[in-house]
């Protein structure tokens, strides 16, 4: 039905109000007698509305004669519980949440403990990629800084460490006097040659000494478990 | 609610006249209220048999037709039907809460039913049993018609989904209203009101949908 149905009165809403309180049981007496009264006089409302009580007629109708397949309850012999189901309640209630609980507990706090030992595995991955890293690039650094030092054997060593600074943005790209930390790696003289180191992980300077990384560094292995084993040919 | 095409104005024939004959529900008074049903329950779960006796009696009906709503095998109902009591009566002490028994007892009628399924679909003679089914009660010549439309109304039941099914068999079979009904499962009026008219639409969308069909 329209709501911009030109017909509809106020009668017609208060019999389509009655007609949600008949289906749903709640309408009294009155209530009913009005609705009946309304579709009398309105075909609109009769045409519209008695479709429902139709069919609410129809599935009662039906429901009535499956219910009337089995009038009534026969005797029904309950057996006694065993003392089993007996005793579940609530004891065993109690103790079957208890040991849901735990199992849920310990499930929660191993998931928390792997959560956190790949966390700390993986920053330790990071790390040990860094420091790598940080190696290779102190010995590429030196091998430029050896080059330079090759060509003018007769320049100061700051002027060297100028140059090679200059050919190492050329040659290896604008990050190569970046360390990972993002600290710039230090080329200092050492005796009658340059020496590069990286500052480290603390970025502090403690002239290739603490933890500071320079080309005789060890980069720390990622494969912690085991030692891959050396190949021997066979005899 | 749209209008039911069977059911248009038909100025020879006034659909009141059709209301005022059995169309309109009686009123619900004297339904009986639930007041001391979750003592009853309470008391079926401490043992007693006298208790969960009067709760048999009470839903005996209701499981039956709910089953019947899921199986063509009239015959097997009421045995189904004693099964979910029996099962509900060893399976009570696990009842939490005994506002709840309805629902519960729900659950316990359907996985009966789904046990039953299997078992039947095992059976070799199944597909024969289920066929003949139909003819179960067969109505006297007089009455065929309104046998035929009865069928034809609950095989456009069996088609709706489970809650909306189960609703409307508490209010149209039990008489009783969107309250009490809310209260016997545990779920706010609204939603129950509400269900009731959404199932009365999805019926007749079904049963249209039959009637297109055969045409």
């Amino acid at each position: 039905m329209s709501s911009r149905d030109m017909s509809r009165t106020p009668a017609c809403k208060a019999a389509e109000d009655a007609l949600a309180r008949i289906v749903t049981g709640e309408a009294d007496a009155r209530e009913r007698e009005d609705f009946c009264a309304h579709l009398a006089v309105c075909p609109r409302c009769n045409g519209a509305l008695s479709g429902v009580l139709v069919l609410t007629r129809e599935v009662r109708g039906a429901l009535a004669a499956t219910a009337a397949r089995f009038p009534e309850a026969p005797p029904l012999a309950l057996p006694p519980r065993t003392r089993e189901q007996a005793a579940r309640h609530p004891g065993m209630r109690t103790l079957t949440d208890f040991v849901l609980l735990l199992v849920l507990g310990v499930g929660l706090f191993l998931l928390i403990a792997l959560a956190f030992f790949s966390f700390r595995t993986s920053v330790r991955a990071y790390d040990a990629v860094r420091t790598f890293r940080a190696v290779n690039a102190t010995i590429a650094l030196t091998h430029l800084c050896d080059r330079v030092r090759a060509r003018a054997p007769e320049a100061a060593l700051q002027a060297m460490a100028s140059r090679a600074r200059l050919d190492a943005l050329r040659v290896l790209g604008p990050d190569a006097l970046t360390d990972p930390w993002g600290a710039p790696y230090v080329i200092a003289p050492a005796g009658d040659r340059l020496a590069v180191h990286s500052t480290g992980p603390d970025r502090a300077d403690a002239g290739g000494a603490g933890d500071d990384i320079t080309p005789r560094s060890t980069a720390p292995s990622l494969c912690t478990s085991r030692q891959t084993p050396s190949h021997r040919p066979r005899r | 609610m749209e209008e039911h095409p069977e059911t248009a104005h038909n100025p020879e024939r006034p659909a009141v006249e059709e209301s005022a004959r059995g169309g309109i529900p009686p009123s619900p008074a004297g339904i009986p209220n639930d007041g001391h049903e979750s003592a009853l329950v309470a008391d079926a779960i401490a043992g007693g048999r006298d208790a969960f006796q009067h709760l048999y009696r009470k839903y005996f009906r209701l499981i039956s037709v709910v089953i019947f709503q899921r199986i063509s095998a009239a015959a097997d109902v009421e045995d189904l039907a004693q099964e979910t009591f029996l099962h509900a009566w060893r399976g009570l002490p696990q009842l939490r809460d005994p506002a709840r028994f309805v629902p519960w007892l729900l659950r316990i009628a359907r996985r009966v039913v789904t046990d039953w399924r299997r078992a039947a679909a095992r059976r070799r003679d199944d597909d024969r049993r289920l066929a003949d089914a139909p003819a179960d009660g067969g109505a006297p010549d007089g009455r065929i018609a309104a046998a035929e439309e009865q069928a034809r109304m609950l095989a456009a039941l069996r088609r709706i989904p489970d809650p909306y099914r189960i609703v409307l068999t508490m209010r149209f079979l039990e008489d009783l209203t969107p309250s009490q009904i809310a209260l016997r499962l545990g779920e706010p009026d609204g939603t129950i009101r509400n269900r009731i008219f959404r199932a009365l639409q999805k019926l007749e969308r079904v049963l249209r949908a039959e009637k297109d069909w055969r045409r």
